[in-house]
């Protein structure tokens, strides 16, 4: 009997356009994938493997709006989809991005689930009934009439996850959905996945113990291909250590060959700090309502500590405070020097003391080559040029950039989390934090990273769902509920339960 | 957010106030309809938030204070230094109106926005026949302005870290430091990475419109509808009102 195939991928190759002085790599190679009708697959591959592309070139929406090179051919349910229009494939594909603000286009949650059902010409009667039962299965049925901008991060990918659930589509493709989720909600999704009874291709860049739950065929993206590694979770886990994606061993990783110092320095401390969100603020006026207090927080040299919790518990909040991006109402934040001397922080010294790696690299990024960006604090700093080729070529090594002279702006969304981290090494920052760290990087490109900012003795905060990511390299962990820190985990045994409890 | 009037009143209603900011009114008429707007805004959401449009045009309202009476001498000369400064009656009257007709529309539009919310802009669009691609269009473009400024504010928080030196907090606070030759050199980066940003934003959103359905040929449906009930005809019925209370003092002056 034939197979009955959702997806039918056949020599497929893929090349985006080129640009004067840079030529752009084969991303997709003769690449050859089908994916039964009903089963839940897991494509991983590294950040920039092409993940992306792919999931675009099967929604119809590359090369239509990127321009390119393509080859080969790609069937969704038997229908050749590379030359039809995006618009027409609503039914049959849905695709989640994996920035969520990319794809919200309206005012309000419920027009931004009715949107494609409106476009389809659903009765008004249904569409409000779909609406009301996706908006309830992802939790979100209170925030109905809330604008989809207001929202967290996560809270986006469950709008997405709502407006899939809405259509209803033949094919679901989930580009890196788990990532930036309460570990709550992603049991929540896991269940909605099983409940649907659709074919569904989750794409991710490193291993969750949650993929091996709901995941039947497991698939690598590596060097334009895509390899089949079987229906075992395990074995597939195996296959990821051999990559280097998954690390056997994240704790003993972290700290080998990374120079702690013995005696424990303080580098940042704060007492009673309070804060409240003004009415100016930009912030939207959701978060009006919500206090921020937290008695004391400390970090040390080369500490890594995590700030975890569910979305909008305060955690990005608090670490704007300790950079100094916003500034207290009441409370006191103290700065120490390595000889031990401490002295109050304002924002202008925070500002100077701490780094911010910001979810968005395009924020962080603006010169026209990669030399620019890494030399710009250099000379601020007043460097000799020796000092700022120097250190250029070895951010470069350490942070496996591409060649100086490349721009930025075309370069992946891991190369730039790369560039992110090289710019701030440079710097000298005693506190680096780093948001949503674990998206876009690969587990080792992280491990090695964090080895790079311990061995300076930057005190690191790491803002995380990934709560097993957490609790294998941090020395503390802090638990944030409600605006304030609720439980502090400390020490192997304490942070070890760390899963069971917020779980 | 809920509509304050029925969106296609408030249309009607910001279509006259602009364009009676157009019109070459009594100076006195013209601030007396500005000042109107402006304790309906403070009235309606308090001082501080006539701010933030405030210091956006800020800018512009300067240059047009400082340049107008430089290029237009009609009138009796008030004062004058030199050859080349001479303030006159014709200068200074041209500088206060087109002040005003910039802060007016400026204004006008910031209540629209504060009072209506999208969707309903969109479907009031429709309503007076407009078609939806192009409804669509003009509210994206509106929506996408909030999320510009939210960018800006981003772009300059990361940049403040990565540059501390581009802005130090007792240089926010002072007004004449913001148009600063160095500040403005200083913003060239953020600028970048704003248009950058919003470039980029170009394509994904084209993608994110077709994923769901943009462009399809099927007649289409929508959740929300504008009700035609007894509100609408109250509102009808205000709007014409404050029709009438705008046009009044054009003819009775």
């Amino acid at each position: 009997m034939e197979n009955d195939y959702i997806l039918e991928i056949k020599d497929l190759s893929f090349k985006y356009p080129d640009y004067p002085g840079y030529t752009s790599p084969l991303l997709l190679d003769s690449l050859n994938m089908s994916v039964e009708r009903g089963s839940v697959s897991l494509v991983v591959g590294r950040p920039d493997s092409g993940k992306t592309s792919l999931s675009r070139i099967v929604a119809g929406l590359l090369p239509r709006f990127s321009g390119g090179s393509i080859g080969g051919e790609v069937f969704v349910d038997k229908r050749e989809v590379l030359h039809s229009k995006p618009q027409e494939l609503i039914e049959l594909i849905g695709l989640t991005f994996q920035n969520p603000e990319e794809q919200l286009l309206t005012a309000r949650c419920d027009t931004e689930v009715a949107f494609p059902l409106e476009s389809i010409g659903t009765e008004r009667e249904t569409i409000l009934q779909r609406v009301e039962e996706a908006l309830e299965q992802v939790g979100l049925r209170d925030f109905r009439e809330r604008t989809p901008s207001s929202l967290s991060g996560g809270e986006k990918k469950r709008l997405l996850i709502a407006v899939l659930i809405a259509v209803n589509p033949e094919l679901w493709i989930l580009d890196e959905i788990f990532e930036e989720l309460d570990p709550w909600f992603r049991k929540r999704l896991a269940k909605i996945i099983r409940s649907y009874h659709r074919s569904v291709i989750v794409l991710a860049s490193k291993w969750m113990e949650i993929y091996g739950e709901i995941c039947g065929s497991f698939y690598l993206l590596k060097g334009g291909k895509i390899h089949f590694c079987g229906n075992s979770a395990k074995d597939f886990k195996d296959v990821l250590e051999e990559e280097g994606i998954i690390l056997s061993n994240l704790e003993k990783s972290t700290g080998t060959n990374v120079s702690v110092p013995a005696e424990k320095k303080r580098v940042l401390e704060m007492r009673d700090i309070v804060f409240r969100y003004g009415k100016d603020e930009r912030n939207e006026s959701s978060k009006e309502d919500f206090e921020l207090a937290v008695s004391r927080f400390t970090i040390f040299r080369g500490e890594v500590v995590s700030l975890v919790g569910r979305n909008g518990s305060g955690k990005t909040t608090l670490a704007k405070i300790i950079c100094g991006l916003l500034e207290p109402e009441e409370g006191e934040i103290r700065i120490f020097s390595d000889e031990g001397k401490d002295f109050v922080g304002g924002r202008e010294i925070l500002n100077r003391t701490s780094g911010y790696l910001f979810q968005n690299p395009d924020f962080q990024i603006f010169l026209p080559t990669i030399a620019d960006e890494l030399s710009l604090g250099l000379k601020l700093m007043n460097k000799s040029e020796e000092e700022i080729n120097d250190s250029i070529g070895r951010a470069i090594e350490l942070f496996r950039l591409p060649p100086p002279e490349t721009p930025p702006t075309i370069m992946g969304y891991g190369t730039k989390r790369r560039l992110q981290a090289a710019v701030y090494y440079l710097l000298d920052r005693r506190i680096i934090i780093m948001d949503e760290v674990d998206s876009g990087l690969s587990m080792d490109e992280l491990v090695e990273i964090l080895k790079l900012f311990k061995g300076k003795g930057m005190g690191i905060i790491l803002i995380t769902h990934d709560i097993h990511f957490a609790s294998a390299v941090s020395e503390k962990v802090f638990y944030m509920e409600a605006g304030g820190i609720t439980k502090v985990y400390e020490g192997k045994s304490e942070i070890g339960s760390l899963m069971e409890d917020i779980l | 957010m809920k509509s304050v009037i029925d969106a296609r009143v408030e249309l009607v209603l910001l279509f006259e106030m602009i364009l009676l900011f157009f019109m070459r009114l009594n100076l006195a008429i013209l601030g007396g309809y500005f000042g109107l707007l402006l304790i309906t805004i403070v009235i309606l959401y308090g001082f501080p938030s006539i701010k933030t449009p405030f210091l956006g045009i800020l800018p512009i309202l300067i240059l047009i204070l400082l340049l107008t009476p430089i290029f237009n001498r009609s009138g009796r000369m008030i004062f004058g230094l030199g050859r080349f400064l001479r303030v006159t009656s014709g200068g200074l009257s041209d500088a206060i109106r087109y002040v005003l007709r910039l802060s007016g529309i400026t204004f006008s539009v910031f209540l629209f926005y504060k009072t209506t919310e999208a969707n309903d802009v969109l479907l009031a669009f429709q309503w007076f026949g407009l078609p939806f691609r192009i409804s669509l269009t003009i509210t994206i473009s509106l929506q996408y302005i909030p999320g510009l400024i939210r960018a800006y504010g981003e772009i300059m928080d990361a940049h403040r870290l990565r540059v501390p030196s581009m802005e130090s907090s007792k240089r926010r606070n002072n007004i004449l430091d913001r148009f600063s030759g160095k500040r403005l050199k200083g913003m060239i980066p953020v600028l970048v990475a704003l248009v950058v940003y919003a470039v980029k934003r170009i394509p994904t959103l084209a993608m994110a419109l077709e994923m769901r359905g943009f462009g399809r040929g099927e007649r289409r449906t929508s959740l929300l509808k504008l009700e035609t009930g007894k509100k609408f005809l109250l509102d009808s019925l205000l709007g014409v009102i404050l029709s009438a209370f705008l046009i009044i003092p054009i003819v009775v002056f």
